[in-house]
């Protein structure tokens, strides 16, 4: 569960600040890591091992993700801290799993990030692995917005209902939102499914609008009076 | 006109009744940045290329701005707004339509001012009527069309004479600014009154100003009762210019699929090429020559392509483009000229100095052509008019040769004289077409001779009468030119007879006005057309019967023979010509001179006092009745920094 928090933590991160150029930077990466990992059958450890990194080394140690994307520190450098790091798989006071080396694969791709001058960009990278590792097991995001709070049993349900029309595992987030009235809005990806009494009400609205509009201006001798005036 | 209440009310009772509910479903994206008429969008994973998106300018807020989807990217889509812009933020959601671009077309934008969207510009209530066409369609293929064969009347002289536009072509009027492109365009509209031709007029970038004008123009001919005016001015957002033209083809290919005929005028093209420059470089597509994009060329060729005959399958509708095109310093090799030069079939190229000389429209028939050529003219005005541009092209030539100033042979002489008369002859008045078969008369008139005897300055009225008189007297006639369209050999006999006819009620006597200051007892004073400009050349032709004079003046250092008179006598004349007129020596002062050429050809010597210098008149080698007189170089005195010449009035005497 924690893992799935820190996972969605990581998508959601992307739609609150998106920056396409880094996101591009990301992408390029990402596949890069996933398919190499691939080929050596370790994709959930190197996920997973990035997600530690992330999560228990850079936000842990800020100085640490300042030193790895300075632009004053050479790439060598960076090369021999890697290697002091994560090399030998010893690292602090196991807050980072000391008695398991790093995947050689991991500790490669680190150093061909900084050499290519991008260590900067791996939280970036991070997003853009999980979208992509989502895409290969078939998990999709959503986000559900209620008016008020469902409990547990109506989420499963709601899951059930997801994962039948999309044909994939929905990794569903929950929000509440007053202004919605009644009913329920899903998002998926870039669709939106508004089921939304707010919404209703609005559509509703137009419609009249439309239908009056186009009422007196295809028969506007009916709208008229007779008297003339 | 007042609503009536409870019918309103029962349309809204109609409506939640039958209201069902539905699950509204959308692809949405938010905006990333936005500026300049554009916005970058993240999301809108499913977005078309060239779909309508809207930006809501909050969750709970619809009915925002319009854009369209235009640049579809790995990470995001650039949108171009078709709206106010400045309402939309960072972080706005945008939601696509699942909808082209499209306008409302149909019989309800007739007679309307509307944006490029269709929304009234005229304070007039929305287009009535549910019908909506995509700005952007594909032309019609080769099936579905069939070559321009109609002719679509101009009426003007010169385009219809030498370049007719046929109904399904595409014209491009090209030249600099203010030459009255704008205006050819506006006759032309006018001049479809009661033709059956729909109008759409497409202002991209004008000063709002300036099409306010044109449609009181528009109205005060009647011409609004049939004409639609697009306009995207100089202050609307660049994607509304660019758009403009699509938008305007939009609403005349609707009537010309119904078979109708119908005439759209993108005004102009180079402006929307400039919008469409500036929405290409903020969504940073490369730039090429120019820092134009590299699809220029088919922006407008699409656009242009559009423009057909359509086969009779097909209801046999047309659609003729007349693209104008701006050109710089009268630069036609630029970018876009070329490049609209080679979609259309044909250009109109009209040229400053003509438009200053006074010859308008001010167009260049040497280099203007009609791809189309005689096939969309009417028989008789091509049994007319078919040598009028050689002929024409003739006298250019030899007008150039004759500001030499050397003597010239009488064919040589009858050829520059018909030419200054057909150039007269296509000279129209501003918002004045002319029925075709009053062209067809009067270019009967001057390629038949009949204008030879006129006084140049007199043409115009001498045309006027011929027009009135085969108006009123000649009224069978006209009508039967006017329905048979051609010029069968007995039309052409009775045509010549009336122009004879005409031509012997006007004496060429009549036609002299006297010139103002002259008007005294000296019999046939007249003034000398053209004045002086300094040290430039200029001619003098005062008459056809007695004298003609061209006169080279330029500028001359002291030591030179600065001026020449060539006098050439066409007639009799009584006794002698008097020339009156000014040397002016720049710092030395100016003085009047009088002098007289005799009937023999010899001149009286004279000599003027300038300053303390002198200069001499004399013959130069003319014992004839015609010859070359020169004014000889000063002598004496100080040295005079310029010498003019400038003639003020012949006299006969």
């Amino acid at each position: 569960m924690a893992k799935d928090l820190q996972a969605s933590d990581s998508r959601y991160a992307i739609e609150a600040d998106p920056d396409v150029g880094r996101e591009h930077i990301g992408n390029v990466y990402a596949e890069a890591l996933l398919g190499a990992a691939e080929k050596v059958d370790a994709l959930d450890e190197v996920v997973e091992t990035f997600d530690s990194m992330v999560n228990d080394v850079l936000r842990a140690f800020p100085p640490f993700e300042a030193v790895l994307s300075s632009r004053l520190i050479s790439h060598k450098e960076k090369a021999k801290i890697l290697d002091r790091v994560f090399g030998d798989g010893v690292f602090g006071d196991g807050v980072f799993n000391a008695k398991t080396k790093t995947l050689p694969v991991f500790l490669d791709f680190l150093k061909v990030v900084s050499r290519h001058g991008r260590l900067d960009c791996l939280r970036d990278i991070q997003r853009q692995v999980h979208v992509r590792y989502d895409e290969i097991r078939k998990r999709v995001p959503v986000r559900l917005t209620t008016p008020v709070a469902i409990d547990e049993k109506l989420i499963s349900q709601i899951k059930e209902n997801i994962r039948k029309l999309i044909g994939g595992e929905p990794i569903l987030r929950c929000y509440t939102d007053p202004e919605l009235i009644g009913g329920a809005v899903l998002r998926i990806g870039d669709t939106v499914y508004d089921g939304s009494i707010a919404a209703a009400l609005r559509n509703t609205a137009q419609q009249m609008i439309d239908r009056s509009v186009h009422e007196i201006q295809s028969r506007r001798n009916r709208f008229s009076n007779s008297a003339g005036n | 006109m007042k609503f009536k209440a409870d019918e309103i009310a029962s349309v809204i009772q109609q409506e939640i009744e039958q209201y069902q509910s539905q699950v509204d479903v959308r692809d949405v994206g938010r905006v990333l940045e936005v500026g300049d008429g554009i916005a970058r969008v993240y999301g809108l994973a499913d977005v078309m290329a060239g779909e309508m998106v809207e930006f809501l300018g909050d969750a709970n807020c619809p009915g925002g701005v319009t854009g369209l989807a235009f640049n579809i990217e790995e990470n995001s889509v650039g949108v171009i707004i078709l709206g106010d812009y400045l309402g939309i933020e960072e972080g706005d959601e945008v939601k696509s339509t699942g909808r082209l671009l499209s306008v409302p077309v149909g019989e309800g934008v007739i007679g309307r001012v509307l944006d490029p969207l269709g929304n009234p510009l005229d304070g007039g209530p929305p287009i009535a009527g549910n019908e909506h066409r995509p700005v952007e369609t594909m032309a019609p293929g080769i099936a579905g069309r069939q070559p321009v064969k109609e002719p679509l009347q101009t009426g003007i002289k010169a385009i219809d004479a030498m370049t007719p536009i046929g109904r399904g072509q595409r014209e491009l009027i090209i030249g600099d600014r203010k030459t009255g492109k704008t205006a050819i365009c506006i006759d032309t509209i006018i001049n479809q009154k009661g033709q059956g031709v729909k109008c759409f007029y497409v202002a991209i970038g004008q000063k709002a100003s300036t099409v306010a004008g044109l449609i009181e123009v528009l109205r005060k001919h009647g011409a609004m009762d049939y004409t639609t005016v697009i306009m995207a001015g100089a202050s609307d957002p660049a994607p509304l210019q660019y758009i403009a033209p699509y938008a305007g083809c939009a609403m005349a290919e609707y009537f010309m699929y119904k078979g109708e005929h119908t005439l759209a005028v993108y005004d102009d093209l180079s402006k929307q090429a400039q919008a469409y420059r500036q929405l290409s470089l903020l969504m940073r597509r490369p730039p090429g020559r120019e820092a134009y994009p590299g699809d220029i060329f088919y922006c407008h060729s699409r656009l242009l392509e559009r423009s057909a005959k359509l086969s009779d399958e097909l209801g046999g509708g047309s659609l003729t483009a007349l693209p104008i095109v701006e050109t710089l310093e009268g630069e036609v090799a630029a970018y876009i000229p070329t490049n609209v030069i080679s979609i259309t079939d044909g250009q109109i190229y009209l040229q400053p100095d003509l438009f200053f000389k006074g010859q308008r429209p001010a167009m260049n028939v040497g280099i203007s052509v009609s791809r189309v050529g005689g096939s969309a003219q009417v028989p008789a005005m091509k049994k007319v008019a078919g040598g009028l541009r050689l002929d024409l092209a003739i006298f250019r030539e030899l007008e150039a040769f004759a500001q030499l100033g050397t003597d010239l042979d009488a064919a040589t002489q009858a050829c520059l004289d018909r030419g200054y008369r057909l150039t007269e002859l296509l000279k129209q008045g501003l918002y004045q077409p002319l029925h075709v078969t009053d062209q067809v008369i009067s270019i009967f008139a001057a390629t038949g001779g009949y204008l030879d005897p006129v006084e140049i300055a007199n043409v115009p009225a001498w045309v006027a009468g011929l027009l009135k008189f085969f108006n009123t007297e000649k009224k069978d006639l006209w009508q039967k030119i006017t329905d048979s369209k051609d010029l069968d050999d007995e039309a052409r006999e009775k045509l010549k007879a009336a122009v004879e006819q005409y031509a012997a009620t006007r004496p060429t006597a009549d036609e002299k006005e006297p010139a103002p200051d002259q008007a005294n007892d000296k019999p046939a004073a007249r003034a000398v057309k053209g004045g002086a400009s300094g040290n430039l050349k200029w001619r003098i032709i005062p008459g056809q019967k007695a004298a003609r004079l061209v006169v080279e003046n330029r500028e001359a250092s002291q030591n030179e023979t600065f001026a020449a008179i060539v006098l050439e006598q066409l007639g009799p004349v009584s006794a002698a010509i008097v020339l009156r007129g000014t040397v002016d020596c720049g710092n030395a002062g100016s003085e009047t001179f009088e002098w007289k050429i005799k009937s023999s050809g010899a001149a009286e010597k004279n000599t003027i006092d300038v300053g303390d210098g002198k200069i001499e008149l004399s013959a130069a080698d003319c014992p004839a009745p015609q010859g070359r007189f020169v004014i000889a170089k000063p002598t004496g005195g100080s040295k005079f920094d310029t010498i003019a010449l400038r003639l003020d009035a012949i006299d006969e005497k």
